[in-house]
This record gives structure tokens, sequence and C-alpha cells, in this order.
């Protein structure tokens, strides 16, 4: 019998998500939405201004990718199983199809963020490199 | 002709959950999967949103501001605790973690977790607070 490597990928793709979401997933809400609530800051991170300027840091872009590609890989396996143990049999492979294709593509959303970093890291290597052209 | 074959059947009940209060809570941290499935959605959109829709961003950041929504991110915020709790829990039945030649006790596990947990709680507060790590990343 060959082992299935693709469940066992998604189930290391599971557990991982399960340590980011039970890592940092509570400590970002809470700070996020109710730190100047909670008087734990006097700076509103739920504005245009201060997110633009957190969002231009490299560890904070990285962060992101971390956290979102963790929490959707991890809720879209263990949302497969909810269908299954609520008895929806027939559908819950086909659901799951669309929940990992949501995860690609919103892991690839977070990752678009490193986007101008990725660009001037290649161009400071390409700039190093000695090229005849 | 031989005795009938019975067969054991599993007869569908879709509100076995119920029936117990530890199958309750089983229920209710994998339905947590669904709060951070749709929290992470409306972040990265929001985030993707004021990077390259500046305009759109200021249309939905009222309804952010609103109590309805406060209170649905204080519900997504006490699921998510519950699957961070029981996962520490849990971690320490599954895991095996050998530290000196000794192996780490379950409970000790769960402590390591939850310890973890402290230590990074420090990080997440720096990096949402400050946007870097002081002497990590610039």
């Amino acid at each position: 019998m060959k082992p299935d490597r693709v469940s066992a990928f998604f189930w290391s793709l599971f557990s991982v998500g399960a340590f980011v979401v039970a890592l940092l997933l509570p400590l970002h809400i809470l700070f996020f939405h109710f730190g100047p609530l909670l008087g734990l800051t006097e700076a509103d991170p739920l504005t245009e201004g201060y997110l633009r300027s957190w969002l231009s840091s490299p560890v904070v872009q990285i962060y992101i990718l971390v956290l979102v590609g963790g929490a959707l890989f991890h809720a879209a396996h263990r949302l497969k199983y909810v269908l299954f143990d609520l008895g929806l049999r027939k559908v819950y492979k086909q659901v799951g199809y669309g929940l990992y294709t949501l995860a690609i593509l919103g892991t690839l959303g977070a990752a678009s963020l490193l986007l101008p970093l990725v660009l001037a890291i290649v161009q400071e290597v390409l700039d190093r490199l000695p090229l005849p052209f | 002709m031989g005795p009938e074959t019975k067969t054991y059947r599993i007869e569908p009940d879709e509100t076995w959950f119920l029936k117990n209060r530890r199958y309750l809570l089983y229920m209710l941290r994998e339905v947590s999967a669904l709060f951070v499935l749709l929290y992470t959605l409306f972040f990265l959109a929001l985030v993707l949103l004021v990077v390259n829709q500046p305009a759109l961003f200021r249309q939905i950041l009222p309804v952010v501001d609103t109590l309805p929504f406060q209170a649905l991110t204080g519900v997504v915020l006490a699921f998510v605790v519950l699957h961070a709790v029981t996962w520490w829990f849990l971690t320490g039945k599954t895991l095996r973690i050998r530290l000196g030649g000794r192996v780490l006790s379950p409970q000790a596990i769960t402590a390591l977790g939850f310890v973890a947990w402290g230590v990074v709680s420090v990080v997440v507060y720096v990096l949402i607070f400050e946007g870097q790590i002081p002497g990590v990343f610039p």
C-alpha cells in the first residue's frame, strides 16, 4: 500500500497552522482591535495612516504572510472535517478543494505585500553580479 | 438456510455533539475554524485595500468602528482563545519531547506552550505597535 503523501502534506499544514493560530491570532485580535480600548496603547492601528506606515516594514509583511497562510490552511483543513462530522459526507471533499483554493489564493495575496522587498533584493543581487551586459 | 446476518449500520445523526458536554466542546473548538477563516479573510482584505484601493478602504473603515462589528470581533476572539487553550492542552497529549534524556510529561509540555504564548505576546505587542522588533529586525 502506497503512503498517502498528499493527505500527510495537508495534515502537516493543518498542524503548523494550528500552532500559528494558537500563538498569534488571539494576541493579534486583542492588540489590533481592543488595544486602544483596553488602554494598552494610545495609537489606533485601525487607521489608514497607521496601517500604511505599519505595512511598509518588511518584518510586518513576513508576519502577515505567516499569520494569513497558517490560519487559512489550518481553517480549510479543519472545516473540511467539520462537514464530515456534521454528516455532509457527499460534499465535504469538494468543499475542501474550494477551501484549499481559497487558502492558496489568500496566501498569495499576503505574499504580494512582500513583492517590493523581493524585487529590491533581486535588483540588489543583480547589481552586484559581474554580468557582461 | 443459515441464520440471518445482522450487519451493524451507523445511523446518520447530525446532532450527536449535542448529547454530551465534551462532544459539544469538541464541536465548538472545530467550529472556531470558521471564525478563523472569516477573520483572516477580513484582515487580509483590509491590508490589501489600504495598499491598493485606499478610497474603498476609507469607505469600509467606519463599519469596523461600529459597536456591532466590535461585538462580532469579540465573538471571534472568544473562539480563537478557545482554540488556543484547547490546543495547548492537546499538545501535551500528542507531542513527545525529549530533554536531557528524559521524556517531558504532558503537563510540562502544556505548561511550555503557555510560557511560549506569554513570550510571543510581548513580540506581537512590539510588532503591532512598533512595526519592528528592536535588535532583531530593523
